[in-house]
């Protein structure tokens, strides 16, 4: 059996390790909190522009442009796509980053020819460490998504769009269903297929007629790159919101096992030191018996 | 004077919802008016000055990002990355902007980092000039 000793120091550590464990807990839950509020600002704007774009395709069917499959064609492209993997900086944050990492895995398998663009370290780390390729990596996005960032990445992304080195784009990222499940997800930005806009009905078709300015195309050319740039922007803050999530949970139950290695821990040392005396007592009482026997 | 619904939605916030007399926007071939009643319309909008009068009051101005604008029964909607009133932009962050995108431009650089600066030297030349219109009047 272990002495006092070792137990008493083992109870240090593991108080010491879940000190830790709570303060990042706590710290999950206020970022979360403040990402959810962001989160929330950008719904309306996104889901308006979406709408606007849905609308667009019903009232202009015939519309062509590079963004756009052809009509009644659902082939995928050859060549090579491009894949954003969004991914946290840290780990300890339960199944998170593996859970990301495994959807762009089936992507690549899919699809050898992709480009990866990586935002996290943790992502950058993994397919360093796999010999995969990355394009760019983003650091510090992950922790901190705004805007500007959110620009960033679009304008790399359409770029390569355009010029048409990438043939096809799609976001690897984690979205929260509820409170309590989230789930990767790989979704494809561009182009854009109109059944894929017209399945999801919910407002009524278009009444009356519009009247595009100057025309259908720079409209539709200058909404999609606000659209791309709020889809990456909502992926990131989704994420982030997932990656706090998923470190709550995973703090939380560490916290709970460190109260019951404690609550063991401090039972196994009430025992011994209780054994310890008794046998202490025992030793005292028999020496004592000895001595007095021999003076008899 | 008759009123119409306007929603504005920038990226990171509701910018302003409700009822409106008179909406003007830069839109791709020049600045666009609405009143009550516009015909159905979809136009791309430039970065620029949003003027729009809520009523009974001044017209308020907004420094505006590119984005969409859609009229619809009577009910507009502007969809825009960014929308700034006067009073919330920083002048010293505007000019500190335009310098370094000013400088980014005169490095040869990469022809999309060419284009982030040029943008980024919109926006911010944009919001100094909605700035000084608004301590103007």
């Amino acid at each position: 059996m272990a002495g006092t000793k070792e137990i008493k120091t083992r109870i240090q550590s593991v108080q010491e390790t879940k000190k830790i464990t709570n303060a990042m807990y706590l710290i999950a839950s206020t970022k979360l909190r403040r990402a959810r509020l962001e989160l929330d600002n950008t719904r309306p704007y996104f889901e308006a522009l979406r709408g606007e774009i849905k609308r667009i395709f019903r009232t202009a069917n015939d519309v062509d442009s590079r963004y756009f499959y052809p009509v009644n064609d659902d082939t995928p492209r050859e060549g090579t796509y491009g894949c954003l993997v969004i991914t946290a900086d840290k780990g300890l944050a339960g199944s998170y980053n593996q859970n990301a990492i495994k959807e762009a895995m089936k992507l690549l398998e899919q699809h050898p020819d992709i480009k990866l663009f990586v935002v996290g370290e943790y992502g950058r780390r993994f397919f360093a460490s796999h010999n995969i390729s990355i394009e760019r990596s983003f650091l510090y996005t992950a922790q901190n998504p705004t805007m500007a960032r959110a620009r960033e990445i679009s304008a790399l992304l359409l770029d390569g769009f355009d010029r048409g080195e990438l043939k096809e784009i799609f976001v690897v990222y984690t979205d929260m269903e509820n409170a309590m499940s989230f789930q990767a997800r790989s979704a494809r930005v561009l182009p854009f297929h109109r059944t894929y806009f017209n399945t999801s009905t919910g407002e009524g078709a278009a009444t009356e007629p519009f009247e595009f300015l100057p025309n259908v195309r720079s409209v539709l050319d200058s909404m999609i790159p606000s659209y791309v740039s709020g889809f990456i922007y909502s992926a990131l803050i989704d994420s982030f919101c997932c990656e706090q999530n998923a470190r709550m949970t995973a703090m939380d139950s560490a916290n709970q096992n460190a109260e019951e290695l404690l609550g063991e821990l401090s039972l196994k040392y009430n025992r011994v030191r209780q054994s310890a005396i008794t046998q202490e007592i025992t030793e005292v009482s028999a020496g004592a018996r000895a001595q007095r026997q021999r003076k008899e | 004077m008759e009123t119409f619904q306007v929603h504005i939605l920038a990226a990171d916030k509701t910018f302003y919802e409700g009822p409106c007399v008179s909406l003007i926007i830069p839109t791709s071939d020049g600045e666009r008016g609405i009143l009550a009643h516009h015909s159905p319309m979809i136009a791309a909008v430039k970065p620029g000055t949003l003027r729009y009068q809520v009523p009974g009051e001044k017209p308020r101005l907004a420094a505006i990002s590119p984005g969409m604008v859609k009229v619809e029964h009577n009910d507009v909607l502007v969809l825009v990355d960014s929308a700034e009133r006067p009073e919330e932009i920083d002048e010293a962050r505007a000019q500190r902007e335009i310098e370094e995108a000013r400088e980014a431009l005169l490095q040869q650089r990469s022809r999309q980092e060419h284009q982030l600066a040029q943008a980024t030297l919109a926006r911010a030349l944009n919001r100094l000039r909605v700035k000084n219109m608004g301590i103007g009047r």
